[in-house]
């Protein structure tokens, strides 16, 4: 597990890679064959991405330091090993390095720096306190009296206190067990501070007389210390390991070298993982740092090659930085010693290993009252029991957890007000605009309130002011005021409205409507900039922004809500009347890419300011690897978000708008088609025409096309013959009947589900003949593109303004149209004319002296109903 | 948070203003009925079951790692049952009792001991090792979405027994070992260890004051806004208030419906059944804390306030400590040693503070009978022993007849019916339907335990 950006980049030598930094020394070696004449190896640790202060260590161990003029050290042992291997590496030829030999041979070197490593590695064990030596086992009881609780809660005295009434009868102490907490600090600090030393007792010398490996005993139970199983594990690995036999003789070159060795190769970098039985961490893996029950020990941090070694000051810093978070916000030092105390310190009394202690009467439990007597009664235990070690160490471990848990305590005092900073910044957002200073201290206030009046502490009263924010209408409403920009104080350029009765909107509601336009979302900080100063109403400024907003992802918001809303396939995506037995192929990944096509379309026309037509007649349409699969499209390989344009649609019967599958899908009863729904779409939703709703009393057509005795376009003859309904059917039912060659699912077919050939020919109302999608597309652009480029503007204006079109829109609707023509119908002239309009950067302006008279007029005829309004 | 910084204790404090204060509680659930207006049963259902129309209360605690098996016996029935030593203490409610033997809870078994014997023990559920913890919604959980909507609090979860962090050995995370009750299978519910906390929660909704605070500042806020607005927008402003207003109604509603029970108790003349806000912090006396937990309980079932608890007086490996029972060790160290005298008294101990609550129940007239004729309260462990540490059977005691639904004074074993008769999620199922819920399943089991 390697820590989090931007120590990333750095630490990439999480697991003991060495290698990486071998083939890094190779490549500044061969610097000038690899053509990097000017190559340091600084300039080479950054190209290489690993860190610039380890390298030179590495390149140093390997023998490479050579002063010119100066004998070079004749070295032995490890280190002597270690660079035979590293000049047997091969270099390159001809300035081609064979990248696969040479990483096979670092992963050599690595091996067996990791092995040597790992046999000299140093190990420690928790010092031994047991207990005060007049202690005594208890003799067996004289009486089963222990069985009768007395009165007063006290038992019988006890044996081995003659005449002594203990509470309780009190059984003296026994010492502490090996994983008791401050003994394994203590051990765990040891691991700590001697990663880069080594064990001279792992060595053997050659004159020593040869050794039986000792007996391995089973693991540790509870309580017991495992260190004494690994030792006898490590002993084993010892020797058997040849390299660790030194020539008598030379002795004290070899030692050195082996410190040496160790010095600049740590036996871990850091430890990322703790399992029960430390080191041997094997079993017990995915309980990161959070080590077991019967240790009680929390998070403990051990780095430090990793500080020494890797990580710049920078680095260092950052890892701190990271660490001092971890404990300000979870709190687990204390969250430790608590367990500790409540889990384990009963063990000074004699309560064993796992009893607690009583809760401290009038103090919390980490109070350092509380943790100074506990640390007074650990040390005095250890003096007692003979351990100099342990009572030396007693102090160190609680008076640093009690430091710790004070220095913090202030810490979150002290943070405070950053964070009282923080929640006005995160008020800003939530109300898409600068608050003003009056709105600022009135937040404030309600916090300071919350805590003195109301006595919740700072998080309580933090959270409830966070609420009241999420709640206010300002966050959940967007609202239109003008005279924002001035109670902020920001220099607005003078501005006027364009027509009379009109003020315009201040720049933060301006930024709103045209982020909520083009994002369906809020506005990004730029976007706000520019609107602060209110040049986002010049034309040139406002379509910079405009271009810049539509090229962003966030644009995907317009395409799905303008798109969805208007051709009304917007809650497509838990479509579920497809007859999935009948249509298997109809699954979730299938529906949503549905869904996605005409969206992923309409992004394509906004974002390439294609022209608006070719949502009607365009030659192509873009597809995943389910939606092409289903439409027999050639496969798309990846996954579902990727989507590939595919031109000449028309082979497959697809291309533009009208043929996509989610229309006819979403238009159709499941296991028929529907020609009156989807003729009723195509003229309503894509050309504007307004169709009255039918008359209560219809009889049904059969839902199951493959159960009717005659065709649908039979069925639907009454629509034609009976005067009453063709008055409205005439106007639609046919451009329905021309999709006929699509079956309930959007699929193409050329048999319906009853077996009968598809009849996919239509009489378009004002005696246009044509036949299927061709035919359509024929019918509109001969008799009905007016309609349809009429139709887009209304829905396009109605959307960005957020409201209903009334009469004194048409001038602007107009003007759209004459502009789109103008511009060869392209998508961005439309947006041009909406967000350069009165409409969109003015408001009406109030009526406030209406408002008065209306106000006094509620007042005085009818007290009650304003008792009820927001009492 | 599991602990906290705490203040000095102030016994009774002063009225705050938004941490709610001692009350003086009403009447039992009958006399309150036109009072609770909120809780009352729906139109019909009474009439409907033909019953009495009281409600059904479930409560379980849980003690962990196991009894003293030697004396955890019983025999007979009704009136002439016999209880052993452990089982005694609930001698004088015998007849309300059913002592039921040889269940066991086959996905808590074969995981390790401890914290696998303790995730899954009231769900069924299967648990994750690691660092994901995953369980499964527990029986007590289910009752309380079923009837949770009819009181004021869906469920109290308590415990007198801190919750631990880390891991166990067996590679399981100790949140297994700390809690019995699970809403959603990726976290169990936290406890609440407080008992003043648990208090604010019965009669304040601990929040309330605190949202009606919130409320306030944003109906302001709205009403300054109506003269910046058009009058189009003026009616969206209206909705907002309205539903402002709305939520005000329902936090206001308890408290207005515990001024009525204080105006009806002093007009009517009855005795009240007062119980003073608890101390600020956590007891130093386990005695002191279980009870006033079981007081609580109580009071919660019989003013209506909710009707699910859950309690935990000793976690798994529980680290509690016993000087007034004269034992040494911790709960857990002792329970090593379970067939000790020492054990014993603790088991005995902690099957106490349920004989308390149920007891306490039985002395609370509803109707033709006690809150504890209409309650469900079932003690059970996590083990039967804790030296073998074997969950083969668990051991469960039960007081109360739901309502008439449940055959009471009774002692059932199941230990020899076969593993697929003996099963506790079975248990749960039955209780869970004579709430009105019908599963096909529940955790291991697909049928009901016979005779319950």
């Amino acid at each position: 597990m390697c820590p989090p950006r931007p120590l990333k980049q750095i630490v990439r030598v999480c697991a003991l890679q060495f290698d990486i930094y071998f083939e890094a020394a190779w490549r500044y070696k061969y610097r000038a064959e690899l053509g990097h004449r000017a190559a340091t190896l600084t300039s080479t640790a950054v190209a290489e991405k690993v860190s610039p202060k380890y390298l030179p260590m590495v390149w140093g161990i390997l023998g490479e330091d050579v002063t010119p003029g100066r004998p070079q050290k004749v070295e032995v042992g490890p280190i002597a090993k270690l660079q035979k291997m590293w000049k047997s590496l091969p270099a390159p030829v001809a300035g081609k390095v064979d990248e696969a030999a040479l990483r096979a041979k670092c992963v050599e070197m690595r091996d067996f720096v990791v092995r040597i490593r790992k046999d000299t590695a140093m190990q420690f064990t928790a010092p031994v306190v047991a207990g005060p030596p007049e202690a005594r086992p208890p003799a067996p009881p004289a009486a089963p009296a222990a069985d009768a609780a007395q009165a007063d809660g006290t038992a019988a005295a006890g044996p081995g206190r003659a005449g002594r009434r203990g509470r309780g009868g009190f059984r003296p102490p026994r010492g502490l067990p090996p994983a008791s907490q401050p003994l394994l600090t203590w051990k765990y600090t040891q691991f700590n501070t001697h990663r880069r030393d080594y064990d001279p007792g792992a060595l053997r010398l050659d004159t020593d007389p040869p050794q039986a490996p000792p007996e391995i005993p089973k693991l540790a139970g509870l309580h017991q210390e495992a260190s004494v199983r690994w030792a006898a594990v490590m002993k084993t690995a010892q020797l058997a390991d040849p390299d660790l036999v030194i020539p008598a003789a030379k002795r004290a070159e070899y030692e050195d070298s082996f410190a040496r060795f160790a010095n600049v190769f740590p036996d871990a970098f850091y430890i990322a993982e703790r399992g029960r039985y430390f080191p041997d961490d094997s079993e017990d893996k995915g309980r990161l740092l959070s080590a077991g029950y019967h240790s009680v020990l929390g998070f403990w941090r051990d780095d430090i090659p990793l500080q020494q070694l890797i990580l710049d000051e920078k680095g260092k810093k950052e890892l701190d930085r990271l660490w001092t978070e971890f404990e300000f916000f979870s709190d687990y030092t204390a969250r430790t010693f608590v367990q500790f105390y409540f889990n384990q310190s009963g063990e000074v009394q004699g309560g064993g290993a796992e009893s607690g202690r009583a809760r401290p009467v009038g103090k919390a439990v980490t109070d350092p009252s509380v943790i100074a007597a506990m640390r007074d009664q650990y040390t005095a235990f250890a003096k007692a029991s003979g351990s100099p070690v342990a009572a030396a160490w007693m102090p160190i471990h609680f008076n640093n957890i009690s430091n710790t848990i004070q220095s913090f305590e202030k810490m979150r005092i002290a943070a405070e007000p950053a964070q009282l900073d923080a929640l006005l910044k995160f008020a800003a957002r939530a109300y898409r605009r600068p608050l003003t200073k009056a709105e600022q201290d009135d937040l404030l206030a309600y916090y300071h309130q919350l805590r003195t009046k109301g006595e919740l502490t700072h998080g309580e009263a933090m959270r409830d002011s966070i609420v009241s924010i999420l709640m206010a209408p300002d966050f959940l409403y967007r609202l239109d005021l003008t005279d924002e920009s001035e109670a902020q104080g920001v220099k607005m350029i003078k501005a006027s409205a364009k027509v009379k009765g009109a003020e315009p909107l201040s720049g933060y509601a301006l930024a709103n409507r045209l982020s909520y336009f083009l994002w369906s979302s809020m506005p990004d900080d730029e976007l706000m900039r520019k609107a602060a100063t209110g040049e986002l109403r010049k034309k040139d400024v406002m379509m910079e922004e405009v271009h810049r907003m539509l090229k962003d992802e966030r644009a995907r918001g317009m395409a799905t809500e303008f798109a969805g809303n208007w051709l009304e396939f917007r809650q497509f995506e838990t479509y579920n009347s497809v007859d999935r037995a009948r249509y298997p192929n109809f699954t979730n990944d299938l529906r949503e890419a549905m869904f996605q096509e005409p969206v992923r379309f309409f992004d394509d026309v906004m974002q390439s300011n294609r022209s608006v037509l070719d949502m009607l007649y365009g030659n192509y349409t873009f597809v995943n690897p389910a939606l092409a699969k289903f439409y027999g499209m050639p496969d798309v390989k990846g996954d579902a978000d990727t989507w590939v344009r595919v031109d000449d649609a028309k082979k497959y019967g697809r291309g533009g708008l009208l043929p996509m599958a989610v229309f006819l899908t979403e238009n159709s009863p499941g296991l028929r088609t529907s020609p009156v729904k989807r003729g009723h779409w195509l003229v309503k939703d894509v050309l504007g025409e307004i169709v009255p709703p039918p008359p209560p009393v219809v009889p049904e057509l059969p839902s199951d096309e493959a159960k009717t005795e005659l065709p649908i376009r039979d069925l639907l003859i009454q629509h034609r013959q009976n005067p009453m309904c063709a008055a409205c059917h005439a106007r639609f039912d046919t451009l329905g009947l021309a999709f006929e060659g699509y079956g309930p699912a959007g699929e193409v077919r050329t048999r319906d589900l009853g077996g009968r050939k598809v009849d996919a020919s239509a009489d378009f109302p004002g005696g246009f003949k044509g036949v299927g999608l061709e035919g359509v597309q024929d019918y509109i652009r001969e008799r009905r593109e007016k309609d349809f480029v009429d139709n887009l503007s209304r829905k396009l204006l109605a959307y960005a303004l957020d409201r209903s079109l009334i009469l004194s829109d048409e001038p602007l609707i107009d003007k759209m149209q004459k502009n789109l023509v103008a511009h060869k119908y392209q998508f961005d002239s439309m947006i041009e004319t909406i967000v350069t309009s009165s409409q969109f950067l003015d408001r009406r302006a109030p009526e406030v002296e209406h408002n008065v008279d209306n106000r006094q007029k509620i007042a005085g005829k009818t007290k009650k109903s304003s008792d009820n309004k927001g009492a | 948070m599991a602990y906290r910084t705490q203040k000095p204790d102030r016994g009774i404090s002063r009225r705050m203003v938004l941490r709610g204060a001692g009350v003086a509680m009403s009447l039992p659930w009958l006399e309150s009925l036109p009072v609770f207006a909120d809780t009352t049963l729906r139109a019909g259902t009474a009439a409907a079951a033909g019953a009495a129309p009281y409600p059904k209360r479930f409560a379980v605690l849980f003690m962990g790692t196991g009894v003293n098996e030697n004396y955890w016996s019983a025999e007979g029935a009704g009136e002439a049952m016999k209880l052993s030593k452990t089982l005694a203490v609930l001698e004088p409610i015998k007849k309300k009792v059913n002592v039921i033997n040889g269940l066991f809870d086959k996905p808590t078994t074969g995981l390790g001991i401890h914290p696998g014997q303790t995730g899954g023990l009231l769900s069924g559920a299967k648990i994750t090792k690691g660092a994901i913890i995953h369980g499964g919604i527990t029986v007590d959980q289910m009752i309380a979405n079923h009837v949770g909507d009819q009181t004021p609090l869906a469920s109290m979860v308590l415990a007198c027994d801190e919750p631990m962090t880390g891991y166990h050995e067996t590679n399981f995370s100790m949140s297994y070992s700390s809690h019995i009750s699970w809403q959603t299978s990726d976290s169990p519910v936290p406890v609440e260890l407080y008992p003043a906390l648990a208090f604010d929660n019965l009669f304040e909704n601990r929040g309330s004051l605190r949202n009606m605070s919130i409320l306030d500042r944003v109906r302001e806020r709205a009403q300054a806004l109506t003269t910046q607005i058009s009058s189009g927008d003026k009616a969206k402003l209206d909705e907002y208030l309205t539903s402002v207003r709305e939520v005000e109604t329902r936090v206001d509603k308890m408290r207005r419906s515990m001024a009525q029970a204080e105006d009806k108790a002093k007009t009517s003349n009855k005795p009240l059944f007062t119980m003073p806000r608890p101390a600020n912090g956590l007891p130093e006396d386990l005695r002191d804390h279980t009870r006033l937990m079981c007081d609580i309980i109580a009071m919660a079932f019989q003013t209506d306030r909710t009707r699910v608890a859950s309690l935990i007086t000793a976690r798994d490996l529980s680290a509690l400590y016993y000087p007034f029972l004269d034992v040494k060790e911790g709960h857990h160290s002792a329970s090593h040693n379970n067939l000790s005298d020492g054990y014993e008294r603790i088991a005995r101990f902690h099957l106490s503070q349920m004989a308390y609550l149920a007891q306490k129940l039985d002395s609370m007239p509803e109707g033709d009978g006690t809150v504890l004729d209409h309650s469900l309260v079932m003690w059970m462990s996590n083990m039967w022993d804790g030296r073998k540490h074997d969950n083969g059977r668990l051991p469960i005691v039960t007081a109360g007849g739901l309502g008439g639904t449940l055959e009471t004074g009774r002692v059932l074993d199941y230990l020899n019916a076969g593993d697929d008769n003996r099963k506790v999620c079975s248990l749960y199922m039955s209780i869970m339907e004579k709430f009105g819920i019908r599963t096909q399943e529940f955790g291991d089991a697909s049928s009901k335990l016979k005779e319950i």
